[in-house]
């Protein structure tokens, strides 16, 4: 099949009743999620995932890919209006944007965010759409070594990019292999770490860890904090930006589009990196850097158009590699592998209509967001006025039902709480939960390339092939480069005193 | 040394230590024949190996400070633990006393403020929420949830 007979396979898919319906219902959830603050896209996929048990894998997969670009949407409205960010990927919104708020021109400010999201998520599904196929060709030559080398480097990608030390990015992933470990051994059957327990013979299951260290976790991050919402919310008025303001915002658009989409393959960059780098390339290419943060309507557009962008990119190689790029993608990958499909090279020749109607539906849902969000800001609105006290509970009762409806399991709950507190307390002690994620979705995946690949009868054998091998070197270099840049500081240090 | 990262590095040194002893006990096998323990193993050691790179970093670079930081717990902390015993207990009780009973205890105890302010609103809106959760889980998706205390 052509490329163009593939895409009309992939809208065909995307336009059946069901799957329009689906994708309606993943935008919708997901911009609600994107608006209230301290809900992410993590644990509302993850608690979405029991509902998708009975459902076509297509139409969940294109539900929950809709709620992880529909909350990129809908975290802005919160960054403009109330200076929360709604999501982490708007959190560099806020300076400009709530300042725009201020000043009376919340409607630009909404609008050429929503225009620039829906500009940056097209671009990135043709991105996706011309480079997916390429990637997935070339990874049929990968063997087990290759793929233990991917892996790795992906998680040591997340580790690198953490806030903070390294060593404890390091000790997350590490920790959240060995917590992968729990439960049957992959290749023999035998069991391990599960203390007679039934319910840990299955392992410790990813939505009860997920929801407890992004769900409950974040609501009890968010109660010690005290949440107060101001909505700014007096004079949004038109949400269409002038002439002016899109001649203004042109280019950042396309920067924030090449950005976000090359950024978000990265495994471990997420949509967090994108923004923050899109906007930092604005001011230091802007003309007047000094009025950025005061409210300037590129400094909305360019992190907006790149959260979105990012995306699309971060499916690129999950749908080609099966690898994920982010935890968001994490969880994705759970949701293909609980309803039979492995991600990968062989998706797009095995499950044409899934991996192209999924594409597809993603275009389709940007459409829907550009036209559900213009007209619905004050549903948005009236949404931010409910006061934390009440919605947190219902937060934290629709996580335990959630949780306990996967195995009509009390301890599933049980498990949710303890990730919970450890969600809780890993800031505190200067730890971040992506590694930890990341490293308990890819464990069972790692050991058995890892295994399979020591069968080989070689030791050495992840050195030995050349792709491999390519990616354990870079994955030592950013391992290192730590190291080096505080040996070359200490060595200037010294230069100067002497 | 920072409190919070020798809290966190003799955490991580138990746990290291704990998954090595443990893996020990499944078959290890061989780098070219890996077994069941091998790779939990070498999880174990790193483990082990990275929190004493913590902790030494840490001790090193506090070497000679005699102030001990503290953990950073803001003054909301107690609402924080509130909500986990009451998550706890919903979590015990739910298949005993039944899921009417649990939802409608679990919102009144989150919803409800210090000084009691609010034991009107949070009744009401534990009323709903049960009455929403029965008829959205049970009535329309037939979910298999404990009835407790309260068999209807």
């Amino acid at each position: 099949m052509g490329f163009l007979d593939n895409i009309a396979l992939g809208f065909g898919v995307a336009f059946s009743p069901p799957n329009l319906l689906f994708c309606f219902i993943g935008v919708v959830v997901g911009t609600l999620i994107g608006v209230l603050p301290g809900i992410g896209p993590v644990a509302t996929i993850s608690l979405l995932l029991p509902a998708t048990f009975g459902m076509d894998p297509t139409a969940s997969i294109i539900m929950l890919a809709g709620v992880y670009y529909g909350a990129m949407y809908g975290g802005s409205t919160t960054s403009i209006l109330v200076n929360i960010p709604g999501e982490a990927a708007s959190i560099i919104t806020c300076l400009d944007g709530y300042r725009m708020a201020r000043q009376g021109r919340a409607g630009p400010a909404l609008g050429m965010s929503a225009f620039g999201s829906f500009i940056g998520g097209t671009a990135s599904i043709m991105g996706l759409m011309l480079l997916a196929p390429v990637l997935a060709k070339a990874a049929l030559k990968f063997g087990p070594p290759e793929y233990f080398a991917l892996m790795f480097f992906g998680l040591t990608m997340v580790t690198y990019l953490c806030r903070g030390s390294v060593i404890k990015g390091l000790l997350m992933a590490v920790a959240g292999l060995a917590v992968a470990t729990v439960g049957q051994d992959p290749i023999s059957g035998s069991t391990r770490f599960t203390m007679g327990s039934i319910t840990l013979m299955d392992g410790l299951g990813l939505v009860p860890v997920a929801m407890g260290v992004f769900g409950i976790g974040e609501i009890l991050t968010n109660l010690e904090s005290g949440i107060k919402q101001e909505v700014f919310s007096a004079r949004i008025g038109s949400l269409f930006p002038s002439l002016q303001d899109w001649v203004r915002c042109k280019w950042p658009i396309v920067r924030g589009s090449l950005i976000g989409f090359f950024l978000g393959i990265l495994p471990g960059a997420g949509t967090v990196i994108p923004t923050f780098i899109a906007y930092a390339v604005e001011k230091r290419l802007s003309r007047h850097p000094e009025k950025f943060g005061t409210g300037v309507i590129e400094g909305v557009a360019s992190p907006e158009t790149a959260n979105n962008a990012a995306t699309g990119g971060s499916m690129v190689t999950l749908l080609s590699l099966g690898i994920p790029a982010n935890i968001v993608m994490a969880v994705l990958l759970g949701a293909f592998v609980i309803h039979g499909i492995q991600p990968g090279p062989l998706l797009i020749s095995k499950h044409p209509a899934l991996f192209w109607g999924t594409i597809a539906s993603m275009y389709v849902g940007n459409m829907m967001l550009l036209i559900l969000n213009v007209p619905m800001i004050g549903v948005w609105v009236r949404l931010l006025k409910i006061p934390y006290r009440i919605l947190f509970p219902l937060v934290v009762l629709f996580c335990f039902i959630g949780v306990y409806s996967l195995n009509n399991n009390v301890n599933d709950v049980l498990i949710m709480v303890i990730f919970g507190i450890f969600g809780y307390l890993m800031p505190k002690f200067g730890y971040e939960g992506a590694p930890f994620l990341m490293a308990l979705v890819l464990g069972p995946m790692m050991e058995i390339a890892f295994r399979q690949s020591l069968l080989y009868g070689d030791s050495l054998i992840f050195f030995r092939r050349p792709i491999s091998g390519a990616f354990l070197i870079f994955s030592v270099l950013l391992l290192i480069a730590p190291l080096w840049s505080r040996f070359a500081h200490r060595r200037n240090v010294l230069e100067q005193v002497e | 040394m920072k409190q919070a990262d020798l809290i966190s590095g003799v955490f991580w040194l138990g746990l290291g230590a704990m998954c090595s002893y443990w893996s020990v006990s499944y078959e290890v096998g061989s780098l070219t024949r890996p077994g069941p323990g091998l790779l939990p193993l070498i999880l174990g050691i790193l483990l082990i190996v990275l929190s004493l790179v913590l902790l030494g970093k840490s001790w090193k670079e506090n070497v000679g400070k005699r102030r001990v930081l503290s953990i950073d717990f803001s003054v909301g902390w107690e609402r924080v633990w509130s909500t986990v015993l009451i998550l706890m207990l919903a979590t015990f009780s739910f298949e005993r006393i039944g899921y009417l009973l649990t939802v409608f205890l679990l919102i009144v105890f989150l919803m409800l403020d210090k000084d009691l302010k609010s034991v009107k609103q949070a009744i009401l809106t534990a009323i709903l929420t049960t009455a929403g959760v029965h008829t959205v889980f049970v009535r329309l998706l037939g979910q298999p949830f404990p009835r407790g205390l309260l068999r209807f």
